[in-house]
């Protein structure tokens, strides 16, 4: 390749990871939080613990807890989404989106008595999801954002990937012992080199839940020749209005017989409900096919006669429909257990540590240059290290806060945010970003190890007990976070006090002013 | 810079990179375009074709637009390229109005 290609590529390479490095970093670092959404929901709402086997074993027909749901809880809506136990959860949940308010209402009940449980009045994990699908921002503006740094990660992978000539020899070039810089590089490569498929998998599935809604609407335009409602009706099936004439639901467990029947392989895991109780209702039953790589196959149903009406089988549309189905089981690891999960949490902590491994590397060679590249750098430090102590204030607040409060949610992201910005203003008044890094960690690790002391204290759950109950993903979550705990504190003894470069510069100009004295004497 | 670079970059640095924003994006979009309409295959799999190619092909496109000679260049072969694409999509979409 041309040196001018090659110089044009990490030009490329290095602008776009300084430019959208630090977001990166967040969407990559509240990914890594967002895999284990539905067991941190157990984790923190102690009223939806329950034991997890007899949850399996002695789940009551999904009916009787629509029914309980609907004629004892007051669950009564038009439309609503049920997620069964399994990769949603332990608790089988209600959800209720109203379209003109846009507002939530949410209800999780216990599958083997279909009582109703009692919720912590919490949102950690729902914002934590939030922060990694939108940014926190306005729907659908963050998803097309977040979708938009997946092209811009896919940009860096093949630039970065590109403009190494000698491409093998880093996937075990490490030089631990040599100077920090060294290090900085080799990490940032070595990580790259070895990640790289699950890198390029992320960054490109990424980019396709984050953009889909925008692309397949303008191609969906185009296809159907302009007709939206056609456009539509193709992947969702016919749009139904309700009669306003009331009549009995068809039984849904014999619906997710006939489901799981029509697909071998197929596991019921949502049932949703377009006009409940209405003569034209419908009843759509999603789920994943078994050993095979799709989480959205779809079948619709007639409500009352019970009769199909609409199948969305992305296994059998071909090639594109079948990327765009696996696209969700790929990126969420949807299908493997929580061991997976664990792998996908190192791997994808691995992308948001080469973003940031990535922009010091650029900042250390220009450190000394100009006082920007120093504010940069505190910047830097403050952001990403200010988000490891925000995420585990999220754990903490959680526990402290009580759930009386009635905007405990509110109050929860408030602390998160107050945080950050402390971190932020910490790293710029330090100045010296090695000890802001290493105190920044410190303050993490105390955090994460005060989570699960406070949920043993607050809720007798410690980890034996946890595990005596049956709450495996409550036990599982507490080992995780001490886990962290630990390698907070490993990593930030391990971190020099200062820059090392500048540290070895002055001792060598001691030596220097000193020879003289020496030689004299 | 030399005066002979900067004789070689009309439009700059800037012409590039915006070229391989936005030009770039333009070329992928009329790609997707063209797939989700003429592939020879079901609607819902070209549909699904047209909007997953659309980010590697933005990639690809934005690479090559950064090796440009200059920004005039790169914006002229990616809006070039879009206006070819465009036509048999829009030969297409004003022969469905009909």
């Amino acid at each position: 390749m041309q040196q001018r290609t090659l110089k044009i590529l990490y030009n490329a390479h290095s602008w776009m990871g300084v430019v959208t490095g630090l977001i990166l970093f967040v969407v990559c670092f509240t990914g890594t939080v967002a895999l284990f959404h539905y067991e941190l929901a157990t984790w923190e709402n102690p009223g939806y613990r329950i034991n997890e086997t007899e949850a399996k074993e002695k789940a009551l027909p999904v009916q009787q807890i629509i029914d309980r749901a609907t004629q004892e809880h007051g669950f009564v809506y038009d439309e609503f989404f049920i997620t069964l136990p399994g990769r949603f959860g332990v608790p089988v949940t209600f959800y209720h989106f109203n379209e003109e308010t846009h507002e939530l209402t949410k209800m999780a009940v216990d599958p083997t008595t279909g009582e109703k449980l009692q919720s912590a009045n919490s949102n950690i994990v729902e914002f934590q999801t939030h922060m990694h699908t939108d940014l926190n921002l306005p729907e659908p503006w963050g998803r097309y954002l977040v979708g938009l740094f997946g092209i811009i990660l896919l940009f860096s992978i093949v630039t970065g990937v590109l403009s190494h000539r000698k491409y093998f020899k880093e996937f075990f070039k490490f030089r631990p012992n040599r100077s920090w810089r060294l290090l900085l590089t080799d990490t940032h490569k070595v990580m790259g080199a070895w990640g790289i498929l699950f890198h390029t998998m992320i960054a490109f599935t990424g980019a396709v839940i984050g953009l889909v809604g925008l692309f397949l609407l303008v191609m969906a335009y185009a296809a159907y020749g302009g007709d939206r409602e056609a456009a539509i009706e193709g992947f969702v099936g016919p749009h139904i209005e309700e009669s306003g004439v009331a009549a009995p639901m068809y039984n849904v467990d014999q619906l997710v017989t006939k489901a799981e029947q029509h697909w071998q392989g197929f596991r019921v895991e949502f049932v949703s409900y377009h006009g409940f109780g209405d003569e034209n209702a419908r009843v759509t039953l999603g789920g994943s096919m078994e050993e095979q790589l799709a989480s959205v196959q779809q079948l619709t149903f007639d409500g009352v006669s019970g009769a199909m009406t609409f199948e969305s089988d992305f296994m059998d549309m071909g090639a594109g429909a079948r990327i765009y189905g696996a696209s969700f089981a790929l990126h969420y690891a949807l299908y493997g257990g929580f061991m997976l999960k664990l792998l996908y949490m190192v791997l994808g902590a691995s992308v948001a540590l080469m973003t940031v491994t990535g922009m010091m590397i650029w900042l250390e060679k220009r450190h000394s240059e100009d006082k920007r590249y120093r504010k940069l750098s505190s910047a830097t430090c403050g952001i990403c290290m200010g988000l490891v102590v925000a995420t585990a204030t999220l754990f903490v607040s959680n526990q402290l806060i009580s759930r009386s409060i009635a905007d405990k949610p509110f109050y929860e992201e408030l602390i998160y945010f107050i945080s950050w910005l402390l971190c932020i203003f910490w790293a710029f008044y330090r100045g010296n970003n090695y000890q802001a890094t290493k105190e920044l960690l410190l303050v993490s690790g105390a955090l994460l190890l005060a989570a699960p002391i406070l949920n043993a204290i607050n809720t007798g759950d410690h980890i034996l007990a946890s595990l005596q109950k049956g709450y495996y993903t409550v036990a599982g979550t507490d080992i995780l976070l001490i886990t962290f705990a630990i390698t907070c504190w490993l990593v930030a003894k391990r971190l020099p006090h200062s820059r090392p470069e500048s540290e070895h510069k002055s001792k060598a100009k001691v030596s220097i002013i000193q020879e003289p004295v020496s030689a004299t004497s | 810079m030399s005066s002979k670079t900067q004789k070689q970059q009309p439009l700059g640095g800037w012409g590039k990179i915006t070229a391989a924003i936005f030009g770039a994006l333009l070329f992928s979009i009329a790609c997707g375009l063209l797939l989700s309409i003429f592939l020879p295959m079901p609607v819902n799999n070209r549909l699904a074709i047209g909007g997953i190619a659309v980010a590697p092909i933005w990639v690809v496109a934005a690479i090559y637009t950064l090796m440009a000679r200059n920004g005039l260049r790169a914006w002229g072969i990616n809006l070039a390229l879009t206006v070819l694409l465009f036509i048999p999509i829009l030969i297409n979409l004003s022969g469905q109005a009909q």
